[in-house]
């Protein structure tokens, strides 16, 4: 087939050029990837976790490589979401990629606080809600643990902003389309599947953990049949649609998302390794269409064929 | 700007179990890179291990103004070092750089003092290649626990430099630390900025020893990294310059590698 491959995707109210977004926190605010890939070949890019004050971010050690995957405990070190709209957003305004605010606080009040800001900024395409985060006058619970609170900060959001409003899930959950289905109630467009596990290294020598803060974030390929398992459950449940994300590392791997029902990928961790990831992947993906005679890429959303029952 | 690449190796000298020296063919990187930037090495593919590891250029190659080439010095101390040090001749790996700030010196009345712990040596190998062609003599010290780790000392010798070694075991030149022999030498006149590269302790024992006798000293710090360029964040060091109230956290691989001792608290 030498026609081109219809790339582009729409996950409601967004439309992207092709399904390949940069992950919040590995893509920092954009041009820092300039040296490795034309940002126009990107469906998209979140940048770091934007907080209404600037933070510093947790002690070091921060990160520590386990078996495929890594742990991090940044603590979310950002500039602030006035210095991000001041002073960076102006730079990216002319790109043709969807540039994506990720918003991380701390109360609900901050979060309407962010939204506010955000909500109108032109050059933005969207905004995504980090609710990984803890929940500091509730005693430090994850508010993306718990249905109630993810609702309403989503409807507090929601109430402040028209751009397409994705709500990014924490795994570490037990019910992970519960808390999507709340996200949706609260008027969410989209959703993130998922942010990063739990987990712990401990260095036997000096016997402390790896991090600092003792536990972190494991992301990498590690985690990717924990993610793709994820995507499946949330993207037959909430009626949203969904971006998928873990330990994506080349096109393959964002062909698995996107037949278990992921309507776009973000790459995170790959970037690391390898800077000019998210545009192999797009070529990738591409090519992969060719190979299989899929004219319209949208053909693989949810497209996995279960296996017959046995027996 | 830097480069991401992945490129066969073209060589690799191991002269024992835990060292490895690895030329790495790459004319971008080479004519760019300078003295205290490094680059982030990974065997290609890589899953288990799946970091690259920054390694700072020991030297750069090739025929004269079309440097083609890249040589690393690795020590293997965990798993990423021990991948690289498997590495042979036609493997594939990927190299990014060059990364980091280039070292400068302000021009100084007495030459700089170069102080290298062990596999430290190999940003300060570059950077005096470069000061002695530039017409610099720096005075060097290079210390390790003993004479096995001296892996550069055939480098060093070749260069117009006022040459100290120093091992914990007396095996190879002076008996002693790197922070007590350093002591011993500027205490006898001979003064200079000190610029070091080396294990931690050794590297505190030497801003001491130079903030003890007001010589400067700076230091280029090796944190733990996971992209190199700046993204993740990770690597930072707390840094408290003149005129701040409190220290910030700084990124060593865009704003560093090298830091000023008395910035960091030290």
């Amino acid at each position: 087939m030498s026609a081109p491959v219809q790339m582009q995707v729409s996950l409601g109210p967004l439309r992207l050029r092709n399904p390949v977004v940069a992950a919040s926190g590995t893509f920092g605010y954009g041009d820092e990837f300039a040296p490795f890939v034309d940002l126009n070949r990107l469906g998209g890019f979140v940048v770091k976790g934007l907080s209404l004050q600037p933070r510093q971010g947790n002690p070091y050690p921060r990160t520590c490589e386990t078996p495929s995957g890594m742990l991090n405990s940044i603590g979310i070190q950002n500039i602030g979401i006035d210095a991000f709209l001041n002073d960076r957003l102006p730079r990216l305004k002319d790109l043709k990629a969807a540039v994506i605010a990720n918003l991380y606080a701390e109360s609900v009040e901050d979060f309407a606080a962010l939204a506010e800001r955000a909500g109108g900024a032109p050059g933005l395409a969207a905004v995504e809600l980090n609710l990984s985060c803890p929940n500091t006058p509730m005693g430090g619970m994850l508010f993306g643990t718990d249905e109630k609170l993810t609702e309403q900060i989503v409807r507090e959001v929601r109430r402040r902003t028209g751009l397409p409003l994705i709500v990014k899930l924490t795994p570490n959950v037990t019910r992970i389309e519960r808390i999507g289905e709340a996200a949706a109630r609260g008027g969410a467009d989209i959703l993130s599947v998922v942010n990063t596990f739990l987990g712990m290294a401990i260095d036997v020598e000096t016997r402390r953990p790896m991090l600092a803060t003792g536990s972190g974030g494991l992301s990498g390929p590690a985690i990717r049949p924990l993610a793709v398992h994820l995507v499946r459950q949330v993207a037959r449940g909430a009626g949203l649609p969904v971006m998928g994300m873990g330990g994506i590392q080349c096109a393959a791997d964002a062909v698995e998302f996107l037949l278990a029902g992921a309507t776009a990928v973000q790459v995170g961790t790959a970037n690391f390794y390898n800077p000019s990831a998210t545009v192999e992947i797009v070529d990738g993906l591409e090519d992969y269409c060719r190979r299989h005679r899929v004219g319209d890429i949208r053909r693989l959303i949810g497209a996995v064929e279960e296996n017959p029952p046995p027996g | 700007m830097p480069f991401n690449q992945v490129v066969s190796v073209a060589s690799v000298r191991a002269p024992d179990a835990r060292h490895a020296e690895i030329i790495i063919p790459s004319p971008e990187i080479a004519r760019q890179a300078r003295p205290g930037q490094f680059a982030m090495l990974r065997p290609e593919p890589s899953n288990d291990v799946l970091l690259a590891r920054p390694m700072s250029v020991h030297a750069v190659e090739g025929p004269a103004g079309a440097a083609d080439r890249l040589r690393f010095w690795i020590k293997v101390t965990g798993r990423g070092t021990a991948a690289l040090a498997r590495l042979r001749a036609g493997d594939r790996v990927r190299v990014i750089g060059p990364l980091g700030l280039p070292f400068e010196l302000e021009t100084a009345s007495d030459p700089p003092w170069l102080v290298a712990g062990g596999i430290g040596v190999t940003p300060l190998h570059f950077w005096a290649a470069d000061l002695c062609a530039r017409g610099v003599r720096p005075r060097f010290l290079y210390a390790a626990r003993h004479a096995s780790e001296l892996v550069a000392l055939e480098d060093l010798r070749r260069l117009p430099l006022d040459l100290h070694l120093a091992t914990d075991d007396g095996s190879a030149g002076e008996r002693g630390l790197a922070g007590d022999v350093l002591a011993r030498k500027i205490d006898a006149g001979l003064r200079g900025s000190v610029f070091t590269c080396g294990p931690e302790p050794m590297m505190h024992a030497v801003a001491r020893v130079a903030h003890q006798r007001s010589v400067p000293c700076s230091a280029s710090l090796e944190n733990r990294m996971a992209c190199g360029f700046g993204v993740c964040i990770g690597c930072v060091v707390w840094r408290r310059q003149s005129g701040e109230q409190t220290a910030r956290p700084v990124r060593v691989c865009v704003e560093g590698t090298l830091f000023d001792c008395g910035e960091l608290g030290w």
